[in-house]
């Protein structure tokens, strides 16, 4: 904890520290701490990593107790407690709250059963609540898409033709590769070995797109190496 | 006596402003202000405001412009959610609110000058227009309403019907395969569990089963937590211990749930760990740091990574592959597949992933189910076939009659958008 705070600097132990650069100092050894992990696994490495799943636990569970616990419950329960004042009561929220609680019971293995309640509303909520949402937009839209015409007409020109040709060709041959219940040979056979192979071209696609996206995040911890954290010890660097 | 004098002419030009104000007539406000329910099938968050625009759109030198609107959800104040331009306006929607919630509208006319005066600032002594504005006092409708959420929405009729046909398929299906047996084909991934199994127990070493990042609302993870269930089964005989670190609390709750039945149904209760399914933290790269680490440190001879990924899947399986560890990757992330498919022995794709459940259990009705999800395909198919073929009639004969109906066929799966 530090001593006293002056202005924009930290002292600690007779020491003055610029929060700023003691910031990009931090950020930019944990960053080499990481990369250390190319070399193989180290204690710098184990270091780092206790500092990320830690932080990252401990604050996951104050947006937690912030978020969800204080203002969708304890504040919809007694609006008095709460600092704002159009913070207005619901009473229904006491339901969740139960099933919330009763999760807790996990710690009482006499009435750990109980838990189980929450657990299938959960699972069960969520999957009656998805039919609707993943219908329509994982099957419906999409076979929709695949009916185009396929020869030009008046509104159609060649290639948009072909596109839905060989769009609905894809389709087919790649479901007939997910047919589980026949063994693939014969014309099944041939149509799931072209579904694998638009499956194929569908990933080397993706996986090109992602490891683009990849390198860009690596391209910022570069620039934020090379641009705000080098300058603070070596400012003739000019980078 | 100049000080008193000067203090004097000041408030008496002060009090003269004032007079002159409030001597000004006052813009007319907007009457019949109500708030009603759309009517829509919607889930209730949206009303309709509407009202009565002022007889004189002119007063003075100040016209009708436009409208202010306010909402408030009772008994919180309100707030702005509409400036409507146009003297004829007479109606905004209000969206965004919760269903079954008490609401009041409240509306201002605005009239502003019908000539802006200006005024000369800056060192060139630029001419600067000022809009001058007067606002109405505030008509609120007279009764709070309140949205209402329909039960059933009318347009999504065609998943109702698509989700009864196929569920009758399912049961049909599991119906006569009680009668006889039922081919599957072979998965490559899966035939190889068993290797994974054989080879951890060699060794000595742990399984690490990883089930994503994605909830237990993601029907990829329900799927690997089945699997979970199934290979618990298989290696609780040989008491190979399997590590679970999960990212979601719930999930976690629920694999514990599923791994100590397993173990109870194996007949080794006494081998369940509640230990070796833990929670780490519900962030995606701290989850990843920390089971890298697990990885690296606890050596096991076979990682499962199955469910739904993001960004991590590559980490995952590449750490994973150099430690040297057998990796079955199954996931339904398309994003995700090429990386698994890269540095993984063996990968599900979609849905078999799925089906990995009935293909590891060879339960009848499991198999039965996967039986019907194929006939599911199969009507599938020839619906992508007719309705390619009544596009394609459609636009070679666009006005000929059937062409409607053909589009009227292929809108019912776009759900008329």
């Amino acid at each position: 904890m530090p001593e006293a705070q002056q202005g924009t600097e930290l002292v600690f132990l007779g020491l003055t520290f610029n929060p700023e650069v003691l910031g990009l100092w931090l950020q930019a050894v944990l960053t080499f701490a990481i990369f250390s992990f190319l070399w193989g696994d180290n204690r710098v490495y184990k270091f780092a990593e206790h500092v990320f799943v830690g932080i990252s636990a401990g604050y996951g569970a104050v947006i937690v107790w912030q978020q969800a616990v204080l203002l969708l419950l304890v504040f919809k329960l007694w609006p008095q407690l709460s600092a704002k004042a159009d913070v207005t009561a619901d009473h229904w929220v006491i339901i969740p709250g139960i099933l919330g609680l009763l999760m807790l019971t996990r710690f009482m293995p006499k009435y750990d059963w109980l838990s189980r309640y929450p657990i299938a509303f959960t699972v069960g909520l969520y999957a009656g609540t998805g039919i609707p949402r993943i219908v329509p937009a994982y099957l419906l839209r999409q076979m929709g898409a695949t009916m185009k015409p396929l020869v030009p007409g008046a509104d159609v020109g060649w290639w948009v033709a072909v596109s839905s040709l060989v769009v609905l060709v894809g389709v087919i041959c790649t479901l007939t590769y997910f047919y589980f219940s026949r063994p693939h040979e014969g014309a099944l056979g041939v149509s799931s070995k072209i579904g694998i192979w638009f499956l194929m071209v569908a990933f080397g696609a993706g996986f090109g797109n992602t490891v683009m996206a990849r390198i860009s995040l690596l391209i910022g911890r570069v620039e934020f190496l090379l641009y705000d954290w080098l300058p603070v010890w070596w400012p003739g660097a000019g980078l | 006596m100049k000080r008193y004098l000067t203090t004097a002419c000041t408030a008496i030009v002060l009090a003269g402003l004032c007079c002159l104000a409030m001597a000004q007539p006052q813009v007319p406000a907007p009457s019949q202000v109500t708030m009603a329910d759309d009517g829509e099938d919607d889930e209730g968050s949206v009303a309709v405001i509407t009202w009565q625009p002022p007889a004189e759109t002119e007063v003075g030198d100040y016209e009708l412009a436009g409208y202010e609107v306010y909402v408030r959800q009772v008994p919180r104040d309100f707030e702005q959610i509409a400036l409507i331009p146009g003297a004829a306006a007479n109606q905004v929607s209000a969206t965004g609110l919760a269903p079954w919630r008490r609401y009041h509208a409240r509306v201002n006319s605005l009239y502003v000058a019908i000539k802006p005066r200006t005024v000369r600032a800056g060192l060139g002594q630029l001419s600067v227009p000022i809009v001058r504005i007067r606002r109405s006092v505030a008509a609120m409708s007279a009764e709070p309403m309140s949205p209402v959420g329909k039960w059933y929405e009318p347009r999504h009729n065609t998943v109702l019907v698509l989700v009864l046909v196929y569920s009758a398929i399912v049961l049909l299906t599991i119906y006569f395969a009680q009668r006889r047996d039922m081919y599957i084909r072979p998965i490559a991934g899966l035939e190889a569990v068993d290797e994974a199994i054989g080879r951890a127990t060699e060794m000595g070493q742990p399984i690490l089963y990883i089930t994503g990042l994605s909830g237990v609302s993601d029907i990829a993870t329900i799927a690997a937590m089945l699997i979970l269930g199934h290979l618990v089964k298989r290696t609780a005989a040989y008491e190979t211990p399997i590590i679970v670190p999960c990212n979601d609390p719930i999930v976690m709750a629920v694999e514990r749930e599923i791994v100590r039945d397993a173990y109870i149904e194996a007949g080794k209760p006494q081998n369940y760990d509640p230990d070796n399914i833990f929670y780490i933290t519900d962030s995606q790269f701290g989850y990843v740091a920390a089971v890298d680490g697990i990885m690296l440190r606890e050596k096991p001879a076979a990682n499962f990574y199955m469910g739904g990924f993001y960004a991590e899947s590559l980490i995952l399986a590449e750490t994973g592959s150099a430690t040297g560890a057998i990796q079955i990757a199954g996931t339904d992330s398309d994003t995700q597949l090429p990386f698994f498919i890269t540095a993984c022995d063996y990968t599900l794709m979609g849905e078999e992933l799925y089906a990995a459940s009935a293909y590891l259990s060879r339960s009848p009705l499991l198999l039965a189910q996967l039986k019907g999800q194929d006939i599911g395909k199969v009507v599938i198919i020839a619906l992508l076939l007719a309705g390619a073929a009544a596009a394609t009639i459609a636009a070679l004969m666009p006005d000929a009659p059937p062409a409607q109906v053909l589009e009227r066929f292929i809108s019912w799966f776009t759900l008329g958008e």
